[in-house]
């Protein structure tokens, strides 16, 4: 049996809802490309190994989630210099709704907007986000907790009870 | 903010409607590309081990060599080498310690206090890198940063936030965390009277040795870390094997003990930083 077969089936089957999960997290479309297209390009060399797991998308997400913290870590730092001046980040068209909700995760803290779109859009429970994230599920419940209060008071809506 | 599901949703779907990647044969090239990048940096540092080992010094020729007082030398699981040279460039410890050094600028002073290696294992059965990395604290300050990670041979991995120590007075400190394929990691802070560092575990297997690296003067205290398989379903049905950490000194008398599973015993829980 070939590497890589299975892979393309696997690409392609999972490759929309990874970028899906990773825009919100980089607000950048352009970002998310790539972050997820160098994350398949990892899982494609492990490929013999990994279409043995149950969920081999889980191992890419998780790749995916490392790459948008390590470039989200290297973008604060060039973007002080770079970015006010530079051309907005790339972004779909989406309602108003869903634009402000992307404006404002851009402004929490990375592990913050990794937990929300983890639990809250690719609906992983708390055990599944902290094995992703490489940390505790009480680490991820406060960094939910503070993230949806972020969101809440810059949406408007502070007095709403998130769940 | 009831539709935060709605709205995350309205965004993934137009990144999945709009968004544009080369394709899976791509993602297989640039995959094949980076193997072949990292084969020849792995190589190189295969090449650099063996003529230090050869010489006899296991120190690389122009490394300084930090200084360890004889009666602290820790005794490592012998799967776990501590090193503390300073990293090959392009090397992945040279790219891990970039990471860690990145998280330590979370810490009080900045970019401004340099971050220091403390040291790295290379589990051979995990694959994995686990370095510590710590940050002296600011003038009038005393309580110092540090941070570990965990890296895969691609250099992708894991790191734990940067901590300040809660207390420079806790003789053992405890983190644990679980990852792909039932690989799990403990890890923490240890006194320096400790030589040795065992972990005894719930579900009957022998006691392990857990690597100990010694932080050098500048830092209070020593850091450990050890790697052992639970599979995640043994993990749901009857929680982390891992029970109670002793640490000892060099005459064999306990310097502390804590556990890291669930109370019980009389024995405290370690504390986590």
């Amino acid at each position: 049996m070939a590497d890589t077969e299975g892979f393309e089936e696997f690409y392609v089957a999972t490759i929309g809802r990874l970028l899906g999960q990773l825009y919100p997290v980089t607000g950048d479309l352009h970002e998310a490309e790539e972050i997820v297209q160098e994350a398949y390009a990892r899982a494609s060399v492990r490929w013999a190994r990994l279409r043995d797991y149950d969920v081999p998308e889980a191992w890419v997400r998780r790749v995916a989630m490392n790459l948008a913290a390590d470039r989200g870590r290297r973008l604060q730092r060039q973007a002080r210099a770079l970015l006010r001046a530079g051309p907005p980040p790339q972004v779909p068209p989406v309602s108003i709704e869903a634009l402000a909700l992307a404006e404002a995760l851009r402004t929490l803290p990375m592990h913050q907007r990794q937990a929300i779109v983890l639990h809250h859009l690719a609906d992983l429970p708390l055990e599944e986000v902290a094995a992703t994230l490489g940390t505790r599920s009480g680490t991820v419940k406060s960094w939910l907790a503070r993230g949806r209060r972020a969101l809440a008071a810059r949406l408007g809506d502070p007095e709403e009870v998130l769940s | 903010m009831p539709d935060l599901r709605g709205r995350l949703q309205e965004l993934a779907d137009a990144a999945a409607r709009d968004g544009v990647t080369p394709g899976p044969a791509h993602a297989i090239r640039r995959g094949r590309q980076r193997r072949r990048r990292i084969a020849g940096g792995m190589a190189s540092l295969l090449v650099v081990a063996v003529v230090a080992g050869a010489t006899g010094t296991g120190q690389l020729g122009n490394q300084p060599s930090r200084p360890v007082t004889p009666a602290t030398t820790p005794s490592p699981a012998p799967a776990l080498r501590v090193q503390t040279e300073k990293p090959r460039p392009g090397s992945l410890e040279e790219d891990a310690f970039r990471q860690l050094t990145s998280e330590l600028r979370r810490c009080p002073g900045g970019s401004s206090i340099p971050a220091d290696l403390i040291g790295y294992v290379w589990s051979e059965k995990y694959q994995r890198l686990w370095m510590v990395a710590a940050k002296q604290p600011p003038a009038q300050k005393t309580r110092f940063c540090w941070t570990s990670g965990l890296f895969d041979a691609t250099g992708n991995g894991s790191r734990w936030g940067a901590r300040r120590v809660a207390t420079q007075t806790s003789p053992l400190t405890s983190l644990g965390g679980g990852y792909d394929s039932g690989l799990w990691e403990i890890q923490g802070r240890v006194s320096k009277k400790a030589t040795r560092l065992q972990l005894r575990f719930r579900d009957g297997r022998a006691p392990m040795d857990l690597a100990v690296i010694d932080a050098g003067d500048r830092y209070p205290v020593n850091f450990y870390v050890g790697f052992f398989s639970q599979p995640h379903a043994s993990f749901q049905r009857d929680g982390w094997a891992a029970d109670t950490l002793t640490a000892v000194d060099a005459a064999g008398r306990t310097v502390t003990s804590c556990r890291v599973g669930p109370k019980g015993g009389g024995t405290p829980k370690c504390p986590q930083n």
